[in-house]
């Protein structure tokens, strides 16, 4: 037989000997208990509390702690620090100025620091020198990147050793001035 | 707490296209930058009190990159989303002391010896 070469005898035969009442869909809807499962419709403002009570329990996210410390990140970050701690030196003297020109004029910073230690003269002039030089060097490796140079990981690597390098030299030039 | 805006499956919105906050500030901000690097060059060479429009544009040219750059710092770290409050007032804070830092520079470049010649004596000092 047909039926029974691609194995469909037993699913007939059981269609066939089957009770009436299996093959009825409405009887079999009825005479089965619905699940305990209901569907509550809710808010977008009460969703929006179990979202957040949700959000709550979830597990913080491992932070850039965890990255291993490379050229690509570790520049740009410093370029910011950099930036923004000589910002706030612009920001500082100019203000101050702005609020006591007799005690923030040239003649008594430039005595100021001519009575401070050598020691001293030398430290403050790297850390001046160290980030304006890689500030400087490393806005260039930006705008080459802004004109679509040295975008390769390689590039960028190289860029990156190359503005460590005129930092170290320029530092010490500028602090031997 | 991070909010979400609108209900939880509302998309995000996008902000309406702007030159003026897209490409026309991205290519100012990198102008800006490019035209400290001979400014800057052109300080270590000449004196501040013989060229008073270097000291000048230097002092408009480095607070303006100062102030972008402190800008983005905000809308980085201190978004108006995440810091409602804070934010508003951080950026407020900021234009009020770029406008008093600009005065500033303007006083002690006109009344004083100028923002190169200090940085020169005070290396040599």
């Amino acid at each position: 037989m047909m039926s029974a070469r691609i194995g469909l005898g037993s699913v007939t035969r059981k269609v066939a000997f089957a009770p009436v009442i299996g093959r009825n869909q409405t009887v079999l809807r009825t005479l089965i208990p619905k699940r305990g499962v209901q569907i509550q419709s809710l808010s977008p403002s009460a969703s929006e509390e179990i979202l957040n009570a949700q959000r709550l329990k979830r597990p913080s996210s491992p932070h850039f702690t965890i990255y291993q410390p490379q050229l690509t990140w570790f520049s740009s970050i410093a370029n910011r620090m950099t930036g923004g701690a000589l910002s706030a030196l612009l920001y500082g003297f100019s203000l101050a100025y702005l609020v006591a020109p007799d005690t923030f004029d040239s003649v008594h910073i430039v005595e100021f620091v001519a009575g401070l230690p050598d020691y001293v003269k030398y430290t403050g002039k790297v850390i001046l020198a160290a980030p304006f030089t890689f500030h400087f060097w490393n806005g260039l490796r930006h705008l080459s990147w802004d004109m679509g140079k040295f975008l390769s990981l390689k590039g960028a690597y190289r860029a990156g050793y190359a503005v460590l390098g005129a930092t170290a030299v320029s530092t010490v030039a500028l602090v031997l001035m | 707490m991070c909010q979400v805006d609108g209900t939880v499956n509302d998309p995000i919105e996008f902000p309406p296209s702007s030159r003026t906050h897209g490409s026309y500030h991205w290519a100012f901000e990198r102008l800006l930058a490019a035209s400290l690097v001979p400014m800057t060059a052109a300080a270590f060479v000449t004196s501040g009190s013989s060229y008073p429009v270097l000291d000048g544009l230097l002092g408009l040219s480095l607070v303006m990159h100062s102030h972008i750059g402190f800008d983005s710092m905000i809308v980085d770290y201190l978004h108006k989303r995440k810091f409602p409050i804070l934010s508003p007032i951080t950026t407020w804070t900021l234009r009020t002391m770029t406008v008093g830092v600009l005065v500033g520079i303007y006083q002690f470049n006109t009344n004083d010896i100028g923002l190169t010649e200090l940085i020169a004596k005070v290396w040599t000092a």
